[in-house]
């Protein structure tokens, strides 16, 4: 039989003295373990959150994911509760909501869209009073699209501001 | 969070496909069942990351195969 190499020795390569190699690969495991239980309560996202603000003359609720991943489709979806008549609604977007993102749908479509001070404006029309006017926006989040951006909402009665809400999204590489 | 619940039923789907089918070792496979593990791959994917393309998602997928598989 052939005698060992000189650079094996039985006590490090048989009987693996010295080599810790069990308690690294817990850790790792373990580290790995906390990441996806990170994922599981919902830390990289996807799931949505309700935002409200309210106004004696309206209330208004976004139901919406705050983090997301590249490529994910989500929903938003804008509920416009009136307590009193809201002539000409008009929801009003911070550019957060388009930048980066492939809007797939608008449903109902607002009867008129256009762009106010660099945010998006949707024009919903007449709420009467004790109405409830829903919004609902299909979304995609570009592959090359990555931090946080501003998400504000602000519903507007024809020009005078009812009430608004702050939001930012976080998007995860 | 949905990505890990993905990723942990199909690890048990699969898991459970291989112990019913039998064939442990890798010398009885055939062409066939090569092809097969390969497309089973492709479809497993599609349904685990989904539409998701970012780094993230990849890293949840993985790791929750791996830590399954430490356990399993």
């Amino acid at each position: 039989m052939a005698d060992l190499p000189d650079f094996l020795t039985l006590r490090h390569n048989r009987d693996r003295a010295g080599i810790h190699e069990v308690p690294f690969r817990r850790a790792g495991t373990a580290l790995v373990a906390l990441f996806c239980l990170a994922g599981l309560l919902n830390v990289f996202g996807q799931r949505p959150q309700s935002s409200t603000a309210a106004v004696s003359a309206a209330s208004i609720k976004v139901y919406a994911p705050t983090r997301v991943r590249l490529g994910l489709y989500y929903e938003a979806r804008f509920t416009i509760d009136a307590h009193s008549d809201v002539k000409n609604a008009t929801l009003v977007l911070h550019s957060g909501w388009a930048e980066g993102h492939t809007i797939n749908t608008i449903e109902p479509s607002p009867i008129g869209e256009a762009s106010r001070d660099g945010k998006l404006v949707l024009e919903l029309g007449h709420i009467p009073a004790g109405q409830t006017h829903l919004l609902f926006m299909q979304l995609q989040v570009n592959p090359t699209n990555v931090g946080r951006r501003s998400q504000d909402v602000a519903l507007y009665d024809g020009d005078t501001l009812l009430t608004s809400i702050d939001r930012t999204i976080t998007i995860f590489p | 969070m949905d990505i890990v619940v993905r990723a942990f039923i199909a690890f048990v789907v699969i898991l459970f496909l291989t112990r019913i089918v039998g064939r442990r070792e890798l010398s009885s496979l055939e062409p066939f069942d090569l092809i097969l593990l390969v497309t089973i791959g492709d479809l497993v994917q599609q349904g685990v990351t989904q539409n998701d393309f970012s780094l993230t998602g990849m890293v949840l997928a993985i790791g929750t195969i791996a830590v399954l598989t430490v356990f399993f």
